[in-house]
């Protein structure tokens, strides 16, 4: 990282275009992550992220230089996200949701590959509030103060929530048999 | 999950802290020793959720758009700050093209609507006199021995001030009627001087 996001914002606020393409090229990443994660569907996830980003640039001026800027831009994108489900199912058409499984790139043995996809559908089951902390969590890598600022929650929600989350996929890898149920040990309910 | 200290320790593990806490807890409860082989298996399954990867061109795309944003923004910006400058050269150029061209020129002569009206009223009492002149002639053409020697068409002032010609159309009116009354009267008294005695 060459250039910090306080410095750049500065060079992007006065137009300059390299400056833009950087900040573009750092984080796009993860908006279109959390996009397809959200919206299910790939065009719309590109649509999306085109859009927050037209945001984030026109309201970089509001941006807090003491804060820092991936929560902020994530928050936008979340946001950016909720309105489109909002419209989406308002429309009368129907949507084609993302059917195709994302590989992971070391993902070879059938069974392994099954895990992966299921793991995937687990993810897209989720409650959306639950969905989103888990994919800031454990695809993006963000840390729980990071996110309470991107969803604008306290930090015990955050964690509240990515426990849940995680509870409810490892319940539906166990139901299909996908993770050892032999570790459960009948001592004490759930 | 029943067991809180469980809980605690199996957030702060999966948040990458050292598993030692928990694997001491562990074996004095059960409920924990089997959390931590279940959270153990979901690690390894995460690391089989592939990220979603922005497909070629996406970030290309979303330069090009925010770069046209900017520069439509600044254009805009632009504009707002000149508008007001332009607007007032406008008026500006109103106001002194107004003194200049829509002054009313006092050397002029009187504007057309005063004539119009003078014609109108003109018009309207040569109405008014044929009109008494006509059934004044009617009437003593009844009575052919009666003098009219007063039927004459009244003379028709030139039009001299604005007020005047309103003036003048009440006396002709007047004295165009007057015709119409005498051979009346005179046509009564006739009436009554015919009349047999005895009628009277
Ligand atoms: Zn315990």
């Amino acid at each position: 990282m060459s250039v910090d996001d306080a410095a750049l914002v500065r060079l992007c606020l006065l137009g300059n275009p390299d400056a833009i393409g950087i900040l573009v090229a750092r984080y796009h990443s993860d908006v279109f992550g959390m996009c397809v994660r959200l919206l299910r569907h790939q065009q719309d996830a590109e649509d999306v992220t085109q859009e927050v980003f037209l945001r984030v640039f026109r309201s970089l001026e509001r941006w807090d230089s003491t804060r820092p800027l991936r929560p902020w831009i994530v928050g936008i994108a979340i946001n950016r996200c909720r309105t489109w489900l909002g419209l989406r199912s308002r429309r009368p058409e129907t949507v084609d949701f993302l059917d195709e499984t994302l590989v992971a790139p070391n993902v070879n043995a059938n069974e392994t590959r099954e895990l992966s996809a299921e793991i995937q559908s687990a993810v897209q089951d989720l409650r959306e509030d639950y969905r989103t902390v888990f994919v800031l969590f454990h695809e993006q890598g963000q840390g729980y103060e990071d996110i309470a600022r991107a969803i604008d929650r306290p930090v015990g929600t955050v964690k509240t929530w990515l426990h849940r989350a995680r509870m409810e996929i490892l319940e539906r890898l166990k139901r299909r048999g996908l993770v050892e149920e032999e570790t459960r040990r009948p001592t004490s309910g759930e | 999950m029943t067991c809180r200290v469980c809980d605690e320790l199996i957030v702060a593990y999966m948040d990458g802290e050292s598993p030692d806490a928990l694997d001491a807890h562990a074996l004095i409860c059960p409920e924990s020793a089997r959390h931590r082989a279940d959270t153990d298996q979901l690690l390894a399954a995460l690391s089989l959720l592939p990220r979603p990867e922005p497909p070629v061109g996406l970030a290309q795309r979303i330069v090009h758009a925010v770069r046209k944003d900017f520069r439509q923004r600044n254009q805009a910006r632009q504009l707002r700050w000149m508008a007001p400058l332009v607007l007032t050269t406008v008026a500006g150029l109103f106001f002194t093209f107004g003194i200049v061209f829509l002054t009313p020129d006092i050397t002029r002569p009187a504007t057309p609507e005063p004539i119009a009206i003078q014609e109108g009223v003109n018009q309207a009492r040569d109405e008014v006199a044929s009109l008494t002149i006509r059934t004044a002639q009617e009437t003593a053409r009844l009575f052919p021995h009666v003098e009219v020697s007063n039927l004459v068409p009244p003379q028709m002032p030139e039009q001299g001030s604005p007020l005047q010609p309103f003036r003048e159309a009440g006396e002709i009116v007047s004295s165009g009627l007057q015709p119409l009354t005498d051979p009346a009267c005179r046509a009564m008294s006739l009436f009554f001087r015919d009349l047999p005695v005895d009628a009277r």
